[in-house]
């Protein structure tokens, strides 16, 4: 059923941190995606604005589920943001705070809707066209039999098609979900390398064209889950290392490896910790 | 509250449209100045100050003020939002602002690489994130993003390979072997040893410091006399490059030169 189209989903929860998180998404596909800086940047502001609806109207007491689906056309960037909070229906787009959030995503978005998602909660479908249309979209590899996603849990999940956007966005997340749980510069770099390593590895060993992962970092300390590769890809991990020198950052730096067989494959569990002394924070 | 300011400012509106009543004009500006505010907010960074983009927004308020039409029904807001943003863009456009971000991004990314060597040396350690956007007055946005442009840029051609005479002979073997107690690593790694010959005597200390001594980086700065982001970048490069080297031969393409 799957299109030939690039297409990144999103889902975390609707705090005022996971902006960042969102931001960083979006960064990373400027490169792979060859979006222009200027589309770029209204593409981050109108995506921002629309989480931040989320965050202060859609569940305005306590964090709540928050979904960004976005997919790359041959003119342009289509997004998607969701949310199960009470609907647009409970906040009037008037000459209020809300309505500067609204106004400039319609401003800055080729089309724009607002909508009550039939199950509940709001949607907010923004399109965005590309000024230079001669940029060809990238090479997409031909789809691979998708298994059943495998059900992750994180602060973000992020699922992706195809493998290659992979290496833009899972580093930008990946230091920006670090850079909130209190990182050094210099283990920030080390996770750098980690997570270079594992994108590269996984434009060989995924175990179809689509990849998920997802992110959980507190106090220094980073948990990474990302796959399916193929089967038996943990316990080859060690011995690739040795062929294979963009491997050995994985290998050498991260405070733990551990691979799950799940239906699909195999995901692989990666932790990485920031071990420097407490003190001054 | 809101309804009965709309009210007002349609009255003002008409004062001012139709009988050229300067004060309305200004009660107007006035009135609407926080949403200029709120979008210039919106658009400011490490490059523009919030300061510059307020004068931006509220002319393109002014002129808002003046073109609005109250009896088309719309608010004033949605009027006045595009209009502002295009004012706003159009100034950073005017400014060459994509083009010349390149530049600008390399300025910060030195910036933050100095403020980072400052603050470790305050505190005997390396800052996190947000201690770096404090101390610069940045987000945490705008740090990532310089770091990003500092860790990419010259990845490769900081070392060129082969150019420092110093310990060029030196096999991985013989470096290794310093370093007795680790040995068994040496094992998983010497398969690269060929292409370990091709770079430096730095890049390949470097390495070692870091993958067989497992010493940080900002441990590895202080004993090659560096700093932390340039270590990175030498890793970064180094690893990049013994990644090309090995490639060719495991996807049986044909060896590419080295690049330097």
């Amino acid at each position: 059923m799957r299109v030939a189209t690039p297409t990144i989903r999103l889902e975390l929860q609707s705090r005022p941190e996971s902006l960042t998180l969102v931001r960083a998404m979006l960064a990373g596909l400027a490169i792979p995606l060859a979006l222009e800086p200027e589309l770029l940047g209204d593409v981050k502001t109108a995506v921002s604005e629309a989480c931040n609806n989320v965050v202060i109207h859609a569940y305005p007491d306590q964090p709540g589920p928050l979904r960004i689906d976005l997919a790359l056309e041959h003119d342009g960037v289509e997004v998607v943001v969701r949310d199960h909070g009470g609907g647009i229906g409970h906040t009037p787009p008037a000459e209020g705070r809300m309505s500067v959030g609204l106004a400039l995503i319609r401003t800055l978005a080729e089309r724009a809707e607002f909508r009550d998602a039939p199950d509940g909660g709001t949607e907010v479908r923004m399109t965005f066209a590309r000024q230079d249309s001669v940029a060809p979209p990238p090479p997409i590899a031909p789809a691979g039999s998708v298994g059943p996603e495998p059900q992750l849990d994180g602060d973000v999940v992020v699922t992706l098609y195809p493998v290659t956007l992979l290496s833009g966005l899972l580093g930008r997340v990946a230091r920006a979900a670090a850079a909130g749980a209190r990182f050094s510069v210099d283990r920030l770099s080390d996770l750098h390398l980690v997570t270079d390593a594992i994108a590269a590895y996984a434009e060989t060993a995924a175990a179809s064209g689509e990849l998920s992962f997802a992110i959980r970092a507190v106090d220094r300390r980073l948990e990474l889950t990302v796959g399916p590769f193929g089967a038996g890809t943990g316990a080859r991990l060690e011995s690739d290392a040795a062929t294979d020198p963009a491997l050995a950052p994985l290998v050498l730096l991260a405070d733990e490896l551990v691979s799950e067989p799940v239906e699909s494959g195999e995901m692989l569990g990666v932790l990485v910790v920031d071990p420097r002394p407490v003190s001054g924070q | 509250m809101h309804t009965a300011a709309r009210v007002d400012s349609n009255q003002l509106f008409v004062r001012w449209q139709k009988h050229g009543d300067q004060r309305a004009r200004e009660e107007l500006v006035t009135r609407y100045l926080a949403l200029a505010r709120k979008l210039a907010r919106r658009y400011t960074g490490a490059r523009e100050p919030l300061a510059d983009l307020m004068q931006v927004a509220s002319l393109g308020l002014v002129k808002a003020v003046d073109r609005f039409d109250p009896e088309r029904g719309t608010g004033f807001s949605s009027y006045a939002v595009p209009t502002i943003v295009g004012e706003l863009k159009r100034y950073f456009r005017d400014l060459g602002w994509s083009v010349h971000v390149p530049r600008g991004a390399q300025e910060l990314a030195l910036k933050v690489e100095e403020a980072q060597q400052e603050l470790t040396a305050r505190s005997g350690r390396p800052p996190t994130i947000n201690e770096l956007a404090e101390f610069m007055e940045l987000s945490v946005e705008d740090v990532l993003d310089a770091l990003e442009t500092a860790a990419a840029h010259h990845s490769v051609s900081l070392d060129a390979p082969r150019t420092d005479d110093e310990g060029d002979s030196t096999s991985l073997a013989e470096m290794f072997g310093e370093e007795d107690e680790r040995y068994e690593l040496v094992d998983d790694t010497l398969t690269i040893e060929s292409a370990m010959r091709f770079l430096s005597a730095r890049e390949r200390r470097v390495i070692t410091l870091r993958f067989v001594e497992d010493l940080t980086q900002s441990q590895i700065a202080e004993e090659v006399g560096v700093s932390q982001m340039q270590v990175s970048r030498i890793l970064r490069g180094a690893l990049e490059r013994l990644r090309e080297l090995t490639r060719p031969r495991r996807q049986s393409e044909p060896r590419r030169a080295l690049s330097g």
